[in-house]
């Protein structure tokens, strides 16, 4: 014969296990669903005074190497600048999606986006009095001068049409620390931002990587971040594959 | 007394000599290969040596590919599996860094490329190791060839034109795709996936011989995927690797002259 105390807490203590994994399951679907929402929060929200319009955006694939062009219906500042600096932003979002071909993790990747008129004039040259000049100058200075001009360009020369710019794309630093290492994510990351630039900024000729205001040797390990580079089509077809 | 007369009639001979060597009549120019960027610069190579780059080393670990297993590792285990075949089939080998000196990895990109366009090598391979993709990956520069150097005369030589540092591999590229066509053959030949590219990569862009980054990657192939550590997939890499460089001697040999007959 059990006594009835016992009875009793048999009972009490079942019905405080049951209610201890109903508050666990809740638990679990709160932190589920608060991961969920921050990753749906990823892509940038469109500014509610633009009007939305077409743009591409050059995606690159990790698994045959490619860059495809895709049309994306979104709303964009008007100004050059910021304007770059929101497309180049959902560029990476897209990019930290769960289905991503080309997967890097979400957070904010690029800090600001600088256009500089071109040709940029040395810092000691005469008549560079005004604030662009001086901006341009800095520009300059932090692409490592004559150096790393000699790469893929010359700053200082008249650009290939009149108005051409340089960008100068600050990339933030945990978004290069935590960006895939390897020489084909690394490659790919830089091609589609150009890809992009060159699809939807005609002017921009040439474009210059910091990261944390600073030039960075590589983005993680592999892509070169000191030169300049040429802004073209980087559109391709899946790489060759022989086996 | 007798010393200063003897030293000046000496510095004499040597001049008069000098000068007369110089006025010998130079070999015409090889009218099948006219100053191409590639001509001039096989005559420099040393035709049995072959410098290797495992990527990393020292405090810069590279990409981390696993738990305990680090990119600096995989290129080097690579390094010595390939300085092995190279050494078997008659090659010198310079590696950038090896076991001994791992104290002394932490060489910037900028002196292994100097410690590789000192040796004038007849190959230079970049390696590196990724989890991305499958199988090989092969990659050359991205920078544009160089344009071919301008004839400046039969008897003139051509104008010293100085090679910046930043695309020292625009002299090369020619010759480092015509490479990558032959280890791409070899990597088939060893049913080893192959993806070739191009990309922006020191020391790769600095190198002034024909220069490819090989990048291993993980190989699924069927099923499971064999992982960048498994020895023996490294081996038959390595095993291709030096086929390829030994077909790419061949190639880069200057046939020789033909032989003459006595009328």
């Amino acid at each position: 014969m059990i006594p009835r105390y016992q009875r009793i807490l048999f009972w009490v203590l079942a019905g405080a296990s049951l209610v201890l994994a109903l508050v666990l399951l809740r638990g679990c679907e709160q932190a589920r669903e608060k991961l969920t929402r921050r990753r749906d929060e990823t892509p940038l929200a469109a500014p509610v005074a633009a009007p939305s319009q077409t743009v591409r955006l050059a995606l690159a694939n990790d698994a045959d190497g490619s860059i495809r062009l895709v049309e994306r219906n979104i709303a964009l500042p008007a100004e050059t600048t910021a304007r770059a600096h929101a497309l180049l932003a959902r560029l990476i979002a897209e990019y930290s999606y769960k289905d991503s071909a080309h997967p890097i993790e979400s957070g904010p990747a690029v800090d600001d986006v600088f256009l500089l008129d071109l040709p940029l004039h040395p810092p000691n040259s005469a008549g560079s009095t005004t604030e662009a000049d001086d901006n341009a100058a800095a520009a300059l200075e932090l692409s490592g001068g004559a150096q790393t001009s000699a790469a893929s360009g010359d700053l200082t020369a008249e650009p290939s049409v009149p108005g051409g710019q340089l960008a100068v794309v600050n990339l933030d630093g945990t978004f290069a620390d935590h960006h895939p290492s390897g020489i084909g994510p690394e490659t790919l990351t830089i091609e589609s931002i150009i890809g992009t630039l060159y699809e939807n900024f005609p002017r921009i000729e040439q474009v210059r990587f910091l990261v944390d205001g600073r030039p960075r040797e590589t983005l993680n390990g592999h892509a070169d971040l000191l030169r300049i580079y040429p802004v073209v089509n980087t559109e391709t077809t899946p790489a060759q594959e022989a086996h | 007394m007798l010393v200063a007369p003897a030293t000046i009639a000496l510095m004499l001979t040597i001049a008069v000599w000098t000068l007369l060597g110089s006025a010998q009549p130079q070999p015409p120019a090889n009218p099948a290969t006219p100053h191409s960027p590639a001509a001039p610069a096989i005559a420099q190579m040393n035709l049995n040596l072959v410098v290797l780059d495992p990527a990393h080393g020292g405090p810069d670990a590279g990409a981390i590919l696993g738990t305990n297993v680090l990119e600096k590792d995989i290129t080097l285990a690579m390094a010595m599996r390939l300085r092995a075949a190279l050494g078997a089939a008659g090659f010198t080998v310079v590696a950038t860094r090896d076991t001994n000196s791992d104290p002394l990895a932490a060489l910037s990109t900028d002196q292994r490329a100097a410690t590789a366009n000192r040796t004038h090598a007849l190959a230079c391979i970049v390696l590196h190791a990724t989890n991305s993709g499958s199988g090989v990956h092969i990659y050359t520069s991205a920078l544009p060839p160089s344009d071919p150097v301008e004839d400046a005369g039969d008897d003139l030589p051509p104008p010293f034109a100085p090679v910046p540092w930043e695309t020292a591999q625009s002299e090369s590229v020619e010759q480092s795709l015509q490479l990558t066509s032959d280890i791409r053959t070899a990597l088939a030949a060893g049913n080893l996936p192959v993806a070739i590219g191009k990309a922006s990569l020191r020391p790769l862009d600095n190198l002034m011989c024909p220069a490819v980054a090989v990048e291993l990657a993980p190989l699924a192939t069927t099923g499971d995927a064999t992982p960048v550590t498994d020895a023996d997939y490294q081996q038959r890499v390595a095993g291709a690797l030096a086929t390829a460089l030994q077909a790419w001697r061949a190639h880069a040999v200057p046939p020789a002259p033909p032989t003459q007959v006595p009328q």
